[in-house]
């Protein structure tokens, strides 16, 4: 067995081990979602030539160097180009992305722009003063809330390593010592370790509820009716004080919070009921539950390349920001687009997804997606983490350096190999 | 033996349903055997320990690992949540889904068989549930 680290989410697990066999991979500590995504590496569908689309439309496998020229001259002939994705890939990746942005005069955008957006700006620009992390929930936390977010699902052991079961230096008992609550719009697999079980109304149910503690903690709530935001008054109340009682909150919020049409109100309301919480001896430490292994380092890059989160506009000196990705697309401003390792044309909106496909586009990937499938080029790549070595930023901005148990297969190269190369050439 | 200690003993599994005799032999207690053969069955398929374990529901969060009081004791790094890495745990996560791999270590183990349920109470997805 060999340590390595997980990239398959933003826990980015490094306390696991694997070994590699002919044709599979034992793994200890990983969980379901990090074994299945570190043994992707004997994926048998995996993409080990780079492809190139012919006048007929179909991909045919042209050696790398031929890619690389074709990329090459694909990104001299384009005056707007559009680099996206950046998540899954590496630090040292996504600054070679930054410095190709650059050179080009073209337009950086990482997914974090469609995933937390302002909310990783304001986390990392540092206009949230502190910078906790995870060790710090572990050894301080004694009310654990997680809203809109199933980490049950979504992050398996963030509940084991950080937040609801570890002992820390202030939490002797593990579970014992804290509370759990637990907000969503349904019955969660994440509500069976709460104490606090609050299903909110799917409409406005959490900006009600929201305005309502804010009151509540204030001390100047008016009268409540039978429930609060979906939820019974009698929980809405056991659970206020018992944020009031606490010393230490750790608030993990997620899409169930912000992709709402109503995020407008509930995101400012958030940010109001954190300052409630956190005077006097009390602290309340809010943080979002980003989904990929490494959105929070494509956005301190971009933040220390050009002052920007993402969605940055370099044809200006200072870059600039570009308004909206969305309507840059729909508009039709760009003229080509690399995608690293994201598949943008399953995830992203349909009119956005059209107009993408429409685009050559330069993929890189280590399986055939829907994305590589409309592209001109593609890149077959290392899978981070299991081949590569680097950097990657857990989702409280921890780096954790890599530590590849692999080697690529024949003729694939790693994300960072090929950028370098590209940008040699240009 | 009075009923109510053979059902306690029945349930610890120290005696078998066939040493109450009067259920198999009398009538009068047919709609019982069939009951108490219900309520059983479940627990033949568990370990000694009384945990059932469903490996196609575990996603391999290792909570299990974390709360185990032996983990703690045998490898003390799970308790602050760090995944098991030593053959020592009763709990250890392999390949993405927990196993038990020393089950005599379990405290529910006769013959101390201590009421300990930790490990059901963390598990989110119900994978594992103690008869």
């Amino acid at each position: 067995m060999q340590d390595t680290v997980c990239c398959g989410c933003s826990v980015v697990c490094d306390d696991v081990a694997v070994a590699v066999k002919k044709t599979n991979l034992q793994s200890l500590g990983l969980c379901r979602l990090g074994h299945e995504y570190c043994n992707s590496v004997f994926n048998k569908h995996r993409l080990t030539t780079a492809l190139y689309k012919d006048g007929s439309g179909k991909l045919r496998p042209i050696p790398t160097k031929d890619a690389i020229q074709r990329a090459t001259s694909l990104l001299q002939d384009s005056s707007r180009p559009l680099f996206i994705g950046w998540s899954n890939s590496t630090q040292e990746a996504i600054q070679l992305g930054l410095q190709l942005s650059k050179n080009k005069k073209g337009i950086f955008d990482s997914t974090a722009s469609f995933e937390y957006g302002q909310i990783l700006r304001n986390k990392l620009q540092g206009t949230e003063s502190e910078q906790i992390k995870l060790d710090d929930v572990r050894d301080y936390a004694d009310h654990i809330v997680y809203w809109g977010v199933n980490p049950a699902e979504s992050h398996h052991r963030h509940a084991s390593r950080f937040s609801v079961f570890p002992k820390g230096k202030n939490i002797p008992e593990g579970r014992e010592s804290r509370v759990v609550s637990v907000l969503d719009v349904r019955k969660t697999e994440s509500m069976g370790l709460a104490n606090h079980q609050l299903i909110l109304s799917p409409t406005t149910g959490d900006v009600e509820f929201l305005q309502a503690l804010i009151g509540e903690l204030k001390g100047t709530q008016q009268p409540l009716a039978e429930k609060v935001g979906g939820v019974p008054t009698i929980e809405f109340l056991s659970f206020a004080k018992q944020l009031r009682e606490a010393e230490t909150i750790a608030l993990f919020y997620g899409n169930g919070l912000i992709h709402t049409t109503h995020s407008s109100q509930s995101l400012p309301l958030l940010k109001q009921l954190k300052s409630i919480l956190n005077r006097g001896k009390r602290r309340c430490w809010t943080f979002p539950m980003v989904a990929y292994c490494n959105t929070i380092g494509s956005v301190k890059a971009s933040l220390k390349s050009s002052k920007l989160p993402f969605s940055v506009d370099f044809s200006s000196n200072p870059p600039k920001p570009i308004t909206s990705i969305f309507k840059s697309l729909t508009d039709g401003q760009f003229d080509c687009a690399i995608i690293t390792n994201w598949d943008a044309l399953s995830l992203l909106p349909g009119p956005m997804a059209q107009a993408l496909s429409k685009l050559p586009l330069i993929t890189f990937s280590t399986l055939p997606t829907l994305t590589t499938k409309k592209a001109s080029i593609v890149f077959p790549t290392a899978l981070m983490g299991a081949e590569t070595s680097g950097t990657a930023y857990r989702m409280d901005g921890v780096s954790i350096p890599l530590k590849p148990f692999k080697k690529p297969p024949q003729g694939v190269l790693t994300e960072e190999n090929v950028l370098k190369q590209i940008l040699v050439a240009l | 033996m009075t009923c109510m200690a053979f059902a306690t003993r029945l349930a610890l599994r120290d005696v078998e349903l066939k040493e109450c005799t009067p259920l198999f032999e009398e009538e009068q207690y047919k709609t019982q055997l069939t009951e108490l053969i219900n309520l059983i069955t479940p627990l033949l398929d568990t370990e000694e320990t009384g945990i059932k374990l469903d490996e196609t529901k575990c996603t391999g969060c290792g909570n299990c690992v974390v709360v185990c009081p032996v983990d703690a004791t045998v490898e003390p790094d799970t308790a602050s949540g760090k995944a098991a890495r030593t053959t020592e745990t009763v709990f250890r996560v392999e390949d993405g889904i927990v196993k038990i791999i020393n089950l005599e270590r379990c405290r529910r183990f006769p013959p101390d068989r201590m009421n300990c349920r930790v490990c059901e109470q963390g598990c989110y997805v119900k994978a594992i549930e103690i008869w």
